[in-house]
């Protein structure tokens, strides 16, 4: 067995994991275990995102990260109502970029490690222990055992998320805030200068179909059902939906499976000796199914929190407790109303979900914000409103 | 009653829904397999959460 020793030792090297490694390697000695043999594949996720993280975060966004850029988002809804969020509304959408995951999560772990963060590829967490204050894990890189000496743990291992409840968080995901998802990367068909948006239990129960645009002509293609609410399983809603005649001369070059929790995040992100971020601790808007930013942000709190625990030489959770706040005081409160909002949308039926954009129709939707809009929809439509006041 | 788990591994997309399901925590998905441990108590929560139709449950007696 080979004994290795670093201050932090994170787990996963997706969005989070990256960015918590590279923080956290401007003042601690960081090594990222990554059970994949290449970063970034295979891909796992519709790769909508804003640039707005990116400033945010100081990030040079580098050109080959960027498959496409999109001007709005269109809503589809089940009767083929569509809307489209331009102006205000859009700008204020999340989905401005389409994605070159790939080249992005690469570039990302490939900044942690020119701070100095070291990756361990195609290496399994097996366990871990708490030992006079300090952390052993076990893992197994390739066939050989490892014993890794640590003050302090990030978990970023994503949705198994399996690193926690080695500490005793339960992470375990209930069925029903489970999306399971499906997707082709499809070229040859012309696509819109937008992300499309399709809802319908028929086209996806509990979630929705969405396109997101690679370039002029190829997509990412892919839907998400809730396990609970399907009578079949995802790939065969989303073959249905490939039957439609803009498809006709498409072709597949990609297949990509995933799951997105749809939880909202779990209560405590912390403990003694761990941090867990991203996806491992569901920070996943539900609502859009979007957690690249979510995790990119926490992966930073938690990295820029280990480099002060290494500092006090402090990792109990009363100090780590500040990476909860930290993220809370962030973007905990837009999680929160999403997963209530996700919470009402499971409820609406599909004629509801067609009322609903029947009166958004009506609507200036450049002029007013989110609220607004609620409150709006339900003085059109005052049955709605037992089903929206979570949201009032 | 007795059951046992089948596993289609070729139609593994290692994605990993079934463990983060998983309320015992016995299933492991690596890059390129799948191992179910002995701690299963056959709730089928995997067989509903995989997309991909890997894993199924069958009586046995």
């Amino acid at each position: 067995m080979r004994k290795l020793s670093c201050d932090v030792c994170v787990v996963g090297a997706g969005p989070a994991g990256s960015m918590a490694a590279f923080e956290a390697a401007k003042g601690c000695e960081v090594l990222v275990l990554e059970k994949r043999t290449q970063i970034g594949i295979p891909k796992q996720c519709g790769e909508g995102l804003s640039e707005i993280v990116f400033k945010k975060l100081k990030i040079s966004l580098k050109e080959d990260w960027i498959s496409h850029r999109v001007s709005f988002t269109r809503l589809i809804s089940p009767s083929g109502i569509v809307i489209d969020l331009k102006d205000e509304v859009a700008r204020k959408q999340k989905y401005g970029l389409v994605l070159n995951r790939k080249n992005m999560d690469k570039g990302l772990a490939e900044m942690a490690a020119d701070e100095g963060a070291e990756f361990l590829l195609r290496t399994m967490f097996l366990g871990a222990k708490r030992e006079n204050g300090e952390v052993r894990i076990r893992a197994k890189n390739f066939s050989e055992e490892l014993e890794i000496k640590c003050k302090l743990v990030i978990a970023a291992d994503g949705v198994m998320s399996r690193v926690a409840r080695f500490f005793g968080i339960k992470t375990t995901l209930p069925l029903v805030h489970l999306e399971a998802c499906v997707q082709y990367e499809v070229t040859n068909f012309k696509t819109e200068d937008c992300v499309e948006i399709y809802f319908g239990s028929e086209l996806a129960p509990g979630g929705y179909v969405w396109i997101f645009p690679k370039s002029e002509n190829s997509a990412n293609v892919g839907l998400g059902v809730i396990p609970t609410k399907a009578k079949e399983k995802p790939l065969y809603y989303l073959k249905r939906f490939m039957k439609r005649e803009r498809f006709r001369n498409a072709k597949i070059v990609e297949f990509n499976v995933g799951g997105v929790p749809v939880s909202g995040p779990i209560k405590k992100t912390y403990s003694d000796n761990l941090m867990i971020a991203g996806d491992a601790a569901r920070m996943v808007n539900p609502l859009t199914g979007g957690g690249i930013h979510t995790a990119m942000i926490s992966g930073t709190y938690a990295g820029k929190v280990a480099s002060k625990a290494l500092e006090r030489s402090d990792f109990s959770e009363e100090f780590l407790e500040k990476y909860q706040r930290l993220w809370r005081d962030d973007f905990g409160r837009a999680l929160d109303v999403a997963t209530k909002g996700e919470r009402v949308l499971q409820k609406l039926t599909d004629k509801e979900i067609d009322e609903i954009a029947n009166s958004l129709k009506e609507m200036n939707l450049g002029v007013v914000d989110t609220l607004g809009l609620l409150k709006a929809i339900v003085k059109l439509n005052p049955k709605l409103f037992l089903k929206l006041r979570g949201l009032l | 009653m007795k059951s046992e788990i089948l596993l289609k591994i070729d139609n593994c997309m290692f994605c990993g829904c079934c463990e983060a399901v998983c309320p015992q925590n016995c299933v492991f998905v690596t890059e390129y397999s799948v191992g179910i441990g002995k701690e299963c108590t056959f709730c089928r929560l995997c067989e509903k959460a995989c997309p991909m139709s890997v894993i199924s449950y069958k009586v046995i007696e």
